[in-house]
């Protein structure tokens, strides 16, 4: 009832503030429409300015999980963004927005995606019970699972999600000194698409998760930034004495973290989230010695995160001209964005085959960790029952949650209650990032190709990470010496148990290239081509887990991505195709994303045409998450 | 054809003028082109005309103008005076699609693109004003400077460079014009370099850019600052000399778009090196990346935003860098041209309507004594197989240019009005259309020239990395 009550207004809430967001943008169309700028229209000084936007779209997902086509991504974004510049020393910029994304109430619980291992079907409980991307679940079988994805319809959390950048910037005349404090975005480093330098801010993941323009990826935190221009300074001497010309050094300091932010299409019952086809799958679950899967059990997952103000990330870069190119050398103090799995319990749901804890009759027996592992990895519990399942020993009687009176999967006649465990997880943010890097670009005049002969810009970027945390996907079996657990019940373990540090040492080598194509000689602008291969390599990476709880996904020792992008405007650029392709060599994965752009009414209004289309091995890698996440898109931005 | 000598008309006009006005004395009334833009003024009765000869009635004005005028040795007036000029051609002229056959000799000194618009939707006048023609010249430091040069200071080498009698770089080592009666396209081609952006800096504040449609419709608008300073040689201004930091550039210019908000925040820098083996430094601030780019300096002929008809290598009219080896700089004539007065300190010269698309009636133009040369394509490989271009002969900058395409058809034309100050002899811009006459369709520059600000430029704007927080 509660529960209700809550829902109820936040739902109110939501719709005030969608209400509210229309009803200005609505006045301010007309005004922005009859002045070259809204800030004209509104009579504002020449030191402010106003703008913003309203982008809806609405599309189809296809290649479904289960197959089929189905509603699609509709999201909105409805932006507004103010500047003051009061002299030449003092900038303020306030951008906020609101998004959402309407997919869910739209789609109305037609699409799915995998929930737990469907205990049904009997041995090797590969199957898995779908999980309902839209709609709450019955709770009752056969198709218990579902969440209607409420709370990711509205990103309407003020603090943490519609502002966007709220900032003030201080430069002294000079041009010695400047100081940015506020909540912003800072970029860092060369590379695109995938992140090695550019770790200042954590990423959002849940609308479109890669597929989301960098800058909206993005997640702005409350930092302050100062740059100074050692050669402004006077203090450059030392390094142009390393050849190192007009250097200047910035220092990031945030004292309150964010991590990024991704949803787990989760089907627990009492940690149920859905973010849609761009969720993230929740993981089969797989004893990973004898393949079967791990009926009955789900996952309660809670963010361990920083302390504000006491846990704070620091990141330098100093910046300098040599070689004939520009370098920067980097390094950041700060935290893992993306987190490590750490098991801190379980509950036994006793009366409940799907781990409902507020069934009717449902007792729910809290087991504290060691109650847990011990559940899992001890002779004759979990782990040892599912491996007599796959070697075909297993009798009536060895169910492990018998002595609870459940009902014995074996011997169902035999009587007793059905069970089912969820076990917690903390998603621990709390884990350091310790990393330095350089980057260095360059323009190659001295390699001169194509029909103009013009030069490709070389890009390149390493970063080193010490320590960095990965969950171990196979872990010593903590009561049988020499024996080892694998896959899903290697995340049933302590945290020290569970987490390896290992450092990795990641390198970009790109070029960007003006291509104007031979023989085409009314072509009238460029096309732009970047073209990047990544290498990461990562020590010792036997048994490590690319991303928990994706047990079955190992790390690569060396793991290479190539990624390629185009952009050319025809007809005069009122249509502009812009595309990118990024290839897992390792795993498997490819995606792709193709945009077709088109400008009409001035600029202020633009329609787009998006498709996103993911190829993978389920669980394999980053694409193989999103291998069921295929989409067209049409949306239509206005803005003033 | 009748012509009448334009000397027997000034006569007879200044006559008529000093008796309808107590005139200013004057040392050589033929010459007073500012008692000639008076008495027009007086003719159109046009507020705009009377703001332009209010701003040329003073005795600032004509002392720097007097300096020019002694150290040239001639004047727009004095080359046309001497010319075989069509008697009528004069001020006061104002040409339309009816009277137009009636002037078979106009194509000679009128581009055939206006004269096309004088019958065409696309980008169509009603009529084209001839008014008086100006004494133009630039900073008396300037003219201080170029005395100082001397004899011959300057040769060209065979990859183009400028170089001083001790054979280093002279747009390093000098400050002043090389060439003031150039001899051939190369002298020319460094004459008109010399004129840079007519002032040792500038800041546009703001521009609006327009790609515009056959229909005379907007296709896409940006607004943006634009700062230019001149890196080496500098005479007028502080820092005087070359500029500490930016040893070996002769020039940077830099771009804020400002507009429209999915390009807010886009900041270019590039930076134009003396040595013709040393390719421009460019580099990009990509908001919507939160992250400064290394573009290619070998690729400036890509339009510096969509739609637009502007590539990067037409910032001030020809900004493709001087290299023998790759291009050919003829002197192809001597002549007159009808292009757009400099006088956009008081008013526009085109008339564009509000959205900065369409011409709403009548172009000013004034007659402009020129050198015309000829940039060839060497090799092969450029956007333009030719560009042609009119330079001004008192203010040694484009009065009129044509780029032709790789097949040789006239692709672009570049048509300008400067914001230039009679005073001071500083120049910036106003307005600027560049038609693409294969594809019909335009692009207007309208800007303002900010006198105040550019006065407190510092060379953090071309820095990409402190201009992205100056949005």
């Amino acid at each position: 009832m509660n529960t209700k009550n809550k829902k109820t207004k936040t739902k109110s809430q939501k719709l005030c503030l969608l209400g509210a967001t229309a009803f200005s943008t609505v006045l301010m169309m007309p005004l922005a429409a009859n002045a070259e700028s809204l800030a004209e229209a509104l009579n504002l000084p020449d030191n402010v300015w106003v703008g913003g936007r309203l982008t809806q779209g609405t599309g189809v997902y296809f290649d479904r999980y289960g197959g089929g086509t189905g509603v699609g991504p509709s999201q909105f974004v409805a932006q507004l963004q103010a500047e003051w510049t009061p002299n030449s020393n003092v900038t303020v910029v306030s951008d906020f927005w609101l998004r959402g994304d309407w997919y869910y109430d739209l789609d109305d619980g037609d699409s799915t995606g995998p929930g737990t291992q469907d205990f049904t079907k009997g041995p090797p409980f590969l199957d898995r019970f779908d999980f309902l991307l839209s709609q709450d679940g019955a709770l009752t079988l056969p198709e218990p699972f579902g969440n209607s994805g409420e709370e990711n319809r509205i990103l309407d959390d003020f603090e943490q999600d519609v502002i966007r950048e709220l900032s003030i910037a201080f430069a002294d005349s000079e041009g010695r000194a400047s100081l940015k404090v506020g909540k912003f975005q800072r970029g860092w480093g060369q590379a695109d698409g995938l992140r090695l330098l550019d770790i200042l801010n954590p990423q959002d993941l849940r609308q479109r998760s890669i597929f989301t323009d960098t800058e909206d990826l993005r997640i702005p935190q409350w930092s302050a930034a100062l740059s100074l221009d050692i050669d402004q300074l006077g203090l450059a001497a030392p390094f142009e004495g390393l050849g190192l010309k007009d250097p200047s050094l910035e220092v990031i300091y945030t004292p309150v973290v964010r991590h990024s932010e991704f949803i787990v299409n989760n089907p627990t019952p009492n940690s149920s989230t859905s973010g849609g086809p761009f969720g993230l799958p929740f993981p089969r679950l797989v004893e990973g010695q004898s393949g079967f899967g791990m009926p009955l059990l789900g996952a309660k997952l809670s963010d361990k995160e920083t302390d504000d103000w006491e846990d704070s990330e620091v990141g330098m870069r100093l910046k300098f001209d040599v070689l004939g190119g520009q370098g920067t050398v980097n390094g950041f103090y700060g935290f893992q964005d993306l987190p490590i799995v750490v098991n801190t319990g379980a509950t036994v749901h006793i009366g409940t085959f799907i781990g409902d804890p507020n069934a009717a009759g449902v007792v729910n027996v809290p087991i504290d960790l060691p109650t847990t592992i011990g559940a899992m990895n001890a002779p004759g519990q979990y782990v040892d029952f599912i491996q007599s399942l796959a070697a075909g020993t297993a009798a009536p009687g060895d169910f492990p949650l018998i002595p609870f009176g459940c009902l014995d999967i074996l011997d169902p006649a035999a009587g007793g209650v059905p069970c089912s465990i969820t076990a917690d997880f903390d998603l621990d943010y709390t884990l350091r990032q310790k990393t330095v890097g350089f980057s260095f670009t360059r323009d190659m005049t001295e390699f001169r190709f194509g029909r103009k002969d013009v030069s490709p810009v070389l890009r390149l970027e390493a970063a080193y990470e010490f320590d960095k945390p990965f969950n171990k996907g196979v872990i010593q079996n903590p009561f049988v010496p020499g024996r080892v657990t694998v896959g899903t019940p290697a995340l049933i373990t302590t945290r020290d148990d569970t987490i390896a540090r290992r450092d990795q040492l990641s390198v970009l080598v790109g070029f960007d290239y003006n291509f104007w194509v031979p023989g085409w000689e009314s072509q009238r602008s460029s096309i732009f081509m970047t073209t990047q291969f990544f290498e990461i390599h990562t020590e010792d990476a036997d048994g490590l887990l690319f991303q928990a709880p994706y047990a079955l996904t190992n790390v690569e020792e060396n793991q290479e991505f190539i990624t390629q992008t185009y952009t050319k405007g025809f007809l005069n650029d009122k249509v502009t195709l812009d595309g990118l392709a990024i290839w897992d060599m390792d795993k498997g994965g490819v995606a792709i994303r193709q945009r077709i752009d088109f400008s009409v009414g001035g600029g202020n209004w633009k329609p787009r045409i998006e498709v996103g289309y993911f190829s993978g091995k389920d669980e394999q890698g980053l694409l193989g998450l999103y291998n069921k996440s295929d989409y067209v898109e049409f949306s239509l931005t206005y803005q003033f | 054809m009748k012509r009448l000598s334009l000397k027997s008309f000034l006569i007879g006009a200044t006559a008529l003028m000093a008796v309808a006005t107590a005139a200013t004395p004057v040392a050589n009334a033929q010459e007073d082109y500012i008692e000639r833009w008076k008495a027009f003024a007086k003719e159109t009765g046009l507020p705009e005309h009377k703001a332009w000869a209010d701003m040329l009635d003073n005795d600032e004005t004509r002392k720097l103008e007097k300096e020019w005028k002694d150290f040239r040795g001639y004047t727009a007036s004095s080359l046309i005076e001497d010319a075989d000029i069509p008697g009528e051609l004069k001020p006061g002229l104002i040409i339309t699609k009816d009277n137009l056959a009636s002037m078979p000799w106009l194509s000679d000194y009128l581009p055939k693109f206006w004269i096309d618009r004088l019958n065409s939707e696309w980008m169509g006048v009603k009529g084209i004003r001839i008014v008086p023609t100006n004494h133009y010249y630039m900073q008396k430091a300037l003219l201080d400077a170029t005395k100082k040069l001397g004899k011959d200071p300057f040769t060209i080498n065979e990859k183009g460079e400028l170089v001083d009698r001790d054979g280093k770089n002279g747009v390093l080592t000098k400050s002043g014009l090389p060439f003031l009666t150039p001899k051939n396209g190369d002298e020319l081609n460094w004459l008109f370099n010399a004129h840079g952006v007519g002032t040792e800096d500038l800041w546009f504040n703001p521009v609006l850019m327009t790609g515009c449609s056959s229909s005379n419709k907007v296709e896409r608008s940006y607004t943006g600052n634009i700062w230019w300073r001149k890196m080496a040689g500098r005479v007028g201004k502080t820092p005087l000399g070359n500029v500490p930091g930016y040893e070996g550039v002769t020039e940077a210019g830099s771009l804020l778009l400002t507009s429209p908000r999915d390009v807010r925040g886009l900041a270019g820098v590039r930076l134009r090196y003396a040595d013709a083996d040393k390719d421009d430094n460019f580099k990009i601030f990509i908001p919507t990346l939160r992250r400064t780019r290394t573009l290619t300096g070998t690729n400036g002929q890509d339009p510096i935003a969509p739609s637009l008809e502007l590539t990067w290598d037409e910032w001030r009219s020809q900004w493709t860098k001087t290299d023998k080896r790759k291009f050919k700089y003829t002197m192809v004539k001597e002549g007159f041209v009808l292009a757009a007065p400099e006088v956009g300190a008081a008013y526009d010269p085109y008339r564009p309507d509000e959205a900065h698309c369409a011409l709403t009636g009548i172009v000013d133009m004034e007659l402009r004594p020129v050198w015309v040369y000829d940039i060839d394509d060497l090799t092969n490989s450029y956007q333009y197989s030719k560009k042609r271009i009119w330079v001004d002969k008192e203010l040694y900058y484009t009065q009129w240019m044509e780029m032709y395409d790789r097949r040789g058809n006239l692709w672009r034309t570049w048509d300008d009005s400067r914001w230039w100050q009679p005073t001071t002899g500083r120049a910036m811009w106003r307005s600027l259309i560049i038609p693409n006459l294969i594809s019909q369709r335009h692009t207007i520059l309208s800007m303002s020239s900010d006198w105040e600000k550019v006065d407190q430029m510092d060379n953090s704007l071309f820095d990409v990395d402190k201009l992205r927080d100056k949005r």
